[in-house]
């Protein structure tokens, strides 16, 4: 019971934030549902962490079925600590951004969100699974339009209309899936399939495409990408600390349950058709590291720069997924940790800089850092972690990943990966450079009234950066995840 | 496990990241601080060179990412030599930095550097090494742009990306050799496993030249040495002294141990790989020597010089035999002293005089003799008259030329190696020899001695006699690098 647990917890705690007055009262409650609910977690971490915790409730295929591998509660927990550290971090930074009437709102749909995505992780019937994606998409609009302004009301229209159709996309997959094996859990279609599926194997593809290509839609996939930078760069940056931090990461690990559970590596990798689909997805992620990346060093805009690293990153994860092989995957699962930690604290410093000085542009950063040291201190470990330093977590993904390839038979992914890291230090050091080094010489009289943030904004963003340094020195998370990939595999 | 192995690499860093806060921005107290912290280190890091082997592993995350850190004798003497060259440097660079205001900033990453580069020294596997090399990339970067000028910024820029890049190039073939290696931990011979190469050898050559190269950044290899003209003339001469003296040796270091000590010379002898690597560096030997002859700015004629040097050092290692190897260490100590030699002298002028160019020179000697006394002595062994240092370490990167498995390519190297040394006198001598005799028109009536304080003057004269004096008596260390030799190439 205690996945259910967790969500049920989080949307019962978004009834009761949403029926609150007070902004203090809401903030709190909404901290304190977090820290409850990341208690809750870390018990289900320690109890599914040899097992695979499965609860039917209901006649199949239209039931409730709960399937928690321990990559999946690995998933809940990652999820539920970011966004503990996010809304803790969102006390400072959401007056700024969000009318004060609405704050209520808004935290009742974070756990509205949160809940949603812990559901997409923890059900193993693609029905439920299905259900709570489109909650999510929802509360994830609502927080991009929150702030109420007409571009706004734009970026989240543009959001909410891609993840729909990425939606319709993965229904029509669901349900070709169910046409074809009269079944919704994954290990009913993955038992059906296994059986075989011959004279039905244009509807087997289908179904993979219908998926692949949704899922591609709904995390913003390049060349399907181009409702993310608005997105995360308009939604106040709490919102895009969450979206770019763990939104995504959801469906992506969708998509790895669909290909490895419901399908499995056996018939996967020995179906030319199949295997030629997924090399097609590697390519995909390949084009979006470079050109995502590419992108962003021509952004003057902090946060866009920000989410158009964000649209690179997500290249990384179709790469993994894209090689099919044991490797990469794990390579794909460290690298959630590591991108939904670095980038949560990216946008939080984003939103601290522009909440201090009021303006978002790199230009305007320059001697930043002798009025910020904490903050851009902050931003430079996690600009480090991006770029691949050893000891920030950012090094051991990039390692992962170039491992993966090596076991893989795409030695040309090594480019990629290696021009990718590069073009990460050409955008991210020169703001790190531009304000601790910068001349600001024209710039002084300006920032004469810029102040540091409060300690109580900065305790989080700090907290995230231990992480950082925490994830990439100890063996845990590598041990964990090994483990988790041992249980889809 | 031995802890105090520590302790070279993290007090500096620590004290370096106080180094504000306990200063208080006081220039006696600064200085004070600087000096206690280099000198403690420089004590620690003697020791632990004389305690003899020692190992540490940390931070134990997978069998290839972790700390690993190691006393063996190639780190030994990596160890002593960026030790003394730093304590060297850090008393003129008190009397250098004397005028800037921002004084903090600079000792601040000076003192982190040093730990950085013990780090590097003392690295034990593949992770600490690239570990290390990455930190003293970031590290030393604000050394580069410390005049803060628009130019500093742009090479400042240049600087980060062609390390970035060439540490992205070796992290490839690290990856390669993490993937078919059996450790990553340097094991004299090399790492990699036959049987797990099976089908990927025509990968090895390959992925070798990527780590020659990308390491081969901070040793100035062409083509990726363009950083070096735009960077060195604009750090402070202390900078660049050890940019030059120590920062390059390490690169070499960890070309040494990626050639030795992960692929294996065995791998690599005979390929394709090799040759090229060899014409390469006989290239970057001669096109240095070239740009110092043309140059006319006296840091960058001196920078052109390192790009030369260190190709002396690269073409010794990949002959991949042992006379030649021996040769290639003995420039490492031989350069390492005389080019910072040479930096701290140019320095010195442009500190003192303001004079830049070489053709501003004439007569400096007058002004300046210490100095000029002591960049003649280091500028005639570096161009390796007998019996200077400069002249045994280019005899035995001769010998093993001719001696190599590329006899036509050997011989064509050492004559390089001549022509070179040619130029070296040509771009060196012209220099001292204008300094000392500016002819009958010179005006005697307007000289004023410019000649630096102790701070300055004390560093360079030992410097100058430890360009000459070892060359004297090299038996020791030719015996100690004998040792190493022995051990990794059969």
């Amino acid at each position: 019971m205690l996945p259910i647990t967790i969500m049920l917890f989080l949307l019962v705690m978004a009834g009761v934030i949403a029926s609150v007055k007070a902004n203090a009262t809401a903030k709190m409650l909404a901290v304190g549902a977090f820290a409850v609910a990341f208690g809750l977690s870390a018990a289900l971490l320690s109890q599914s962490a040899n097992e695979t915790i499965r609860l039917v409730i209901g006649a199949a295929p239209w039931n409730i079925y709960v399937l928690v591998t321990p990559l999946a509660a690995f998933m809940v927990c990652l999820f539920v600590g970011v966004s503990l550290m996010v809304v803790w971090a969102s006390a400072n930074l959401v007056d700024y951004d969000i009318e004060p009437a609405r704050i209520p709102m808004y935290y009742a749909l974070v756990c509205v969100l949160i809940a949603s995505l812990v559901g997409v992780v923890i059900f193993g019937s693609l029905f439920n699974v299905f259900i709570l994606m489109e909650v999510s998409s929802f509360a994830a609009a609502g927080i991009i339009v929150i702030k109420n302004r007409p571009e706004n009301m734009r970026a989240g229209l543009k959001y909410l209309t891609l993840s729909i159709l990425g939606s319709s996309f993965i229904l029509m997959g669901i349900i070709t899936l169910y046409a074809l094996t009269g079944s919704l859990s994954v290990t009913g279609i993955h038992q059906s399939l296994s059986a075989g599926y011959a004279g039905n194997e244009v509807a087997a593809y289908n179904a993979l495409m219908f998926i692949t290509i949704g899922v591609a839609l709904k995390s913003g996939l390049f060349p399907m990408h181009i409702a993310f930078p608005d997105a995360y760069s308009i939604a106040p940056s709490v919102s895009s600390a969450l979206l770019s931090g763990l939104v995504q990461k959801a469906y992506i690990f969708f998509y790895i349950m669909v290909l490895h559970k419901a399908f499995g590596a056996e018939i996967l990798l020995n179906d030319r058709v199949m295997t030629t689909t997924l090399q097609l997805v590697m390519i995909l992620g390949a084009a979006a590291m470079i050109a995502g990346s590419a992108m962003a060093l021509l952004q003057t805009d902090l946060k866009r720069m920000i989410a158009y690293s964000s649209v690179a990153q997500v290249g990384y994860f179709f790469l993994g997924v894209g090689m099919g092989t044991r490797l990469g995957l794990f390579a794909v699962v460290f690298h959630f940790l590591t991108h939904a930690v670095t980038k949560a604290m990216l946008f939080l410093v984003a939103g601290s800089v522009i909440r201090q000085t009021g303006s978002r542009e790199i230009g305007d950063m320059a001697g930043l850092g002798t009025k910020m040291r904490v903050t851009m201190a902050l931003f430079t470990v996690g600009a480090l972690s991006m770029v691949g330093i050893p000891l920030l977590i950012g090094f051991n993904s990039k390692w992962f990943f170039a491992m993966g390839i090596f076991d893989s038979s795409h030695i040309w992914l090594l480019a990629v990966l290696a021009l990718s890291s590069l073009l990460n230090g050409c955008y991210y050091l020169p703001v790190v450079v531009r304000a601790f080094f910068g001349d600001t010489g024209g710039e002084a009289v300006r920032l004469r009234s810029v102040r540091e943030c409060a300690v109580r904004g900065l305790a989080p963003i700090v907290c995230l950066a231990l992480l950082v340094v925490a994830f990439a020195v100890i063996s845990g998370p590598v041990s964990y995840i090994s483990i988790g990939i041992d249980s889809i595999w | 496990m031995s802890f105090w192995l520590l302790i070279p690499i993290l007090l500096p860093i620590a004290a370096g990241a106080a180094l504000p806060a306990v200063t208080g921005g006081k220039r006696g107290r600064l200085q004070v601080y600087v000096a206690a912290v280099v000198a403690a280190n420089t004590v620690i890091a003697l020791a632990i060179a004389n305690a003899g082997y020692a190992g540490l592993r940390v931070l134990e995350i997978t069998p290839v990412i972790n700390l690993f850190l190691r006393t063996d004798d190639l780190a030994r003497f990596f160890l002593v030599l960026a030790s003394l060259l730093w304590l060297a440097v850090t008393f003129y660079a008190f009397a250098y930095i004397e005028r800037e205001a921002k004084d903090a900033a600079f000792f601040r990453f000076f003192l982190m550097s040093y730990g950085a580069v013990a780090g590097a020294a003392m690295s034990g596997n593949l992770f600490t090494l690239y570990l290390f090399y990455e930190l003293i990339t970031l590290l030393t970067y604000p050394l580069v742009v410390y005049s803060g000028t628009p130019a500093a910024m742009k090479a400042g820029v240049k600087y980060l990306m062609y390390s970035f890049f060439g540490a992205g190039l070796a992290l490839v073939a690290f990856v390669f050799v993490a993937h078919f290696g059996v450790t990553t931990d340097f094991t004299p011979g090399g790492v990699l496993d036959r049987a797990l190469l099976a089908g990927n050898e025509g990968l090895l050559p390959f992925m070798f030249l990527l780590a020659f190269l990308g390491l081969g950044v901070k040793a100035y290899i062409w083509p990726l040495f363009d950083w070096v003209p735009a960077s060195y003339p604009l750090a402070p001469a202390p900078a660049a002294a050890l940019f030059s003296g120590v920062v390059s040796k390490v690169a070499v270091l960890a070309i040494i141990r990626t050639t030795f000590y992960l692929f294996g010379a065995d791998f690599i002898f005979g390929t394709w790989v090799q040759t090229a690597l060899i014409a390469i560096t006989m290239f970057t030997v001669f096109s240095g020597s070239m740009l110092a002859y043309k140059e006319k700015l006296f840091a960058r004629r001196l920078a052109y010089s390192s790009v030369s040097q260190l190709s002396y050092v690269l073409f010794g290692i990949i002959l991949l035999n042992p006379l030649a190897f021996l040769g290639a260490l003995l420039h490492v100590v031989f350069h390492g002293i005389i080019k910072t030699a040479l930096f701290l002298c140019a320095g010195a002028v442009s500190r003192k005089t303001g004079k830049t160019y070489v053709y501003e020179l004439r007569g400096i000697g007058k002004a300046m003799p210490i100095t000029m006394w002591c960049f003649t002595l280091a500028a005639l062994a570096l161009v390796g008259i007998p019996p200077t240092g400069g002249f045994i370490s280019k005899w035995h990167l001769a010998m093993g030329g001719i001696t190599s498995n590329h006899p036509t390519l050997g011989f064509v190297g050492a004559g390089m190696l001549m022509v070179s040394a040619m130029l070296t006198a040509g771009y060196l001598v012209s220099i001292f020899a204008a300094a000392f005799f500016p002819g009958h028109n010179y005006d005697y009536k307007k000289l004023v001695n410019t000649e630096p304080g102790k701070l300055m003057t004390v560093p360079l004269i030992i410097l100058a006699a430890l360009a000459i004096l070892p060359g004297m008596f090299p038996a020791s260390l030719i015996e100690y690098i004998n040792g190493i030799a022995n051990v990794i190439i059969q």
